[in-house]
């Protein structure tokens, strides 16, 4: 029940803002910033110092002694004169990101998008046929629009552009429509708490 | 003529009220991308292990959790063991639990038999590599710091690829990051729930079928409640949603007359 109306508070206060700025709204916020941050750093500290160094190093592992130093030389930005150290767990996470990522990501948004975007095959239903043909049409009518490079004084150029923005505003739309969907989707579970209270 | 907010806002508050009040609900047709994601795992058979990456906060709970409710529901009752766990956000580790732990007492299904649950793992996308290659490297316990060596999927799971599928359910590029990694680098088929605001990101992976199935939003949560016959959250959510566009519509359609009647009454005003 206590929990039930501190929740029914904090939702409230929250949304006393949609009239005007005012003191609950201030103190909720700074209230679930504080909570989020407490509760993150205790479970990282639980699951990442806990699970992942001090229970290894108490059963004699000692090889993640290594990472534990990197790591703590991220501590180093504290202070002006030591902070060049936290670049070098920095150039460490960046450079072996870099090197895992690129070939599979090349592969997974480039190679394959491409390929099954152009490649035909005579036993495709119809609508697949007709998705690729306007995905082709919008790819390139888009990619055209962007090329500043170019003039465009010719009635054929203005033609394609337009096409262009057609597809644009489409995309635009659906991502606007979607993301209406998903702030009204957030709105009900919120009403259905505070109905649920009463 | 300017419309107040504080009347946009009651009347926005009024039409979602008024359904969720009187238990309006509407008929759903399921769309491609959710038929899919549904067939995607009646393909699957009984004792196949699936695995179920929670990447989201409670901050997308609403949309997201009807899905987990649902997905949880399908998976167990099929008899497929999904293994949940959590490599992105730390937030979802307790919440997301309560939901599978209710879901798996409800249908008499015990933990770490019939589903396990394995909590946070840091880490994150150098965590999924790790799995790539020794899957308990990563997991060596779960959600309640139990071994994992004295359960069955000790036997049955050594690497990513032992699973049939990854299940993504997600507020952010978790997707994407598990396509790179999971599905083309350990070719492991993908199925997804993300929120309605990611839907649009991620339909070219279905077109590519590097997704086999996708639920966008609530929307897509409620059209696979439908497809397995369950008035749950999502499908009472919806009513709501409807009403709150047709609300959103009309507002949108006021605001253009008025604005082309008093662009032209302005013109016709110059003229003179």
């Amino acid at each position: 029940m206590l929990i039930n109306l501190i929740v029914l508070f904090l939702i409230l206060s929250i949304y006393s803002f949609l009239y005007k700025d005012n003191v609950f709204f201030k103190f909720t916020e700074r209230f679930v910033v504080g909570i989020s941050a407490a509760y993150g750093f205790i479970k990282l500290f639980q699951r990442g110092f806990i699970d992942k160094l001090y229970i290894p190093l108490s059963h004699g592992n000692l090889a993640v002694i290594f990472p534990a130093l990197l790591g703590l030389l991220f501590f180093g930005t504290l202070n002006k004169k030591t902070a060049f150290l936290a670049k070098f767990p920095l150039a460490f996470l960046l450079g072996i990101g870099a090197g895992l990522e690129i070939g599979p990501r090349i592969e997974t948004d480039i190679v394959k998008q491409i390929y099954t975007t152009i490649i035909y095959s005579p036993h495709s239903p119809w609508f697949t046929i007709f998705n690729n043909i306007i995905i082709i049409i919008a790819l390139f009518a888009t990619m055209y629009y962007f090329l500043f490079v170019l003039r465009k004084n010719r009635p054929i150029d203005r033609i394609i552009s337009k096409t262009g923005i057609f597809f644009l505003m489409v995309g635009f739309g659906a991502s606007f429509g979607y993301t209406i969907m998903a702030r009204i989707s957030l709105l009900i579970e919120v009403i259905k708490t505070v109905i649920h209270f009463f | 003529m300017k419309l107040p907010k504080q009347i946009v806002y009651t009347l926005l508050l009024i039409s979602l009220i008024i359904p969720l009040v009187l238990g309006i609900s509407m008929e759903i047709k399921p769309t491609l991308p959710v038929i899919n994601f549904y067939n995607a795992l009646n393909k699957l058979h009984s004792g196949n292990f699936v695995i179920v990456s929670l990447s989201y906060d409670p901050s997308t709970k609403a949309e997201l959790t009807p899905m987990l409710k649902t997905l949880t529901y399908h998976l167990l009752k099929r008899g497929i063991i999904p293994v949940f766990m959590n490599l992105k956000n730390i937030a979802i580790g307790d919440l997301g639990y309560k939901v599978v732990k209710t879901i798996g007492e409800d249908l008499n299904k015990k933990e770490n038999k019939d589903f396990y649950y394995l909590g946070y793992a840091p880490g994150d996308n150098m965590a999924v590599q790790k799995m790539g290659e020794d899957f308990f490297k990563v997991y060596d316990h779960n959600f309640h710091g139990d071994l994992l060596d004295k359960y069955e999927i000790h036997d049955k799971i050594k690497v990513l690829k032992d699973f049939k599928y990854l299940i993504d359910i997600s507020d952010g590029n978790s997707t994407i990051d598990y396509l790179t990694y999971v599905n083309t680098k350990y070719k492991v088929p993908m199925i997804a729930g993300v929120t309605a605001v990611m839907a649009s990101e991620y339909y070219p992976y279905i077109q590519s079928k590097q997704l086999l199935g996708l639920l966008g939003g609530l929307r897509g949560a409620a059209e696979y409640e439908t497809l397995l016959d369950i008035n749950g959250d999502a499908r009472k959510g919806m009513s709501a949603q409807t009403f709150a566009h047709i609300l959103i519509l009309f507002l949108i359609i006021l605001g253009n007359i008025e604005f082309f009647y008093f662009r032209k009454k302005r013109k016709n005003g110059n003229a003179d």
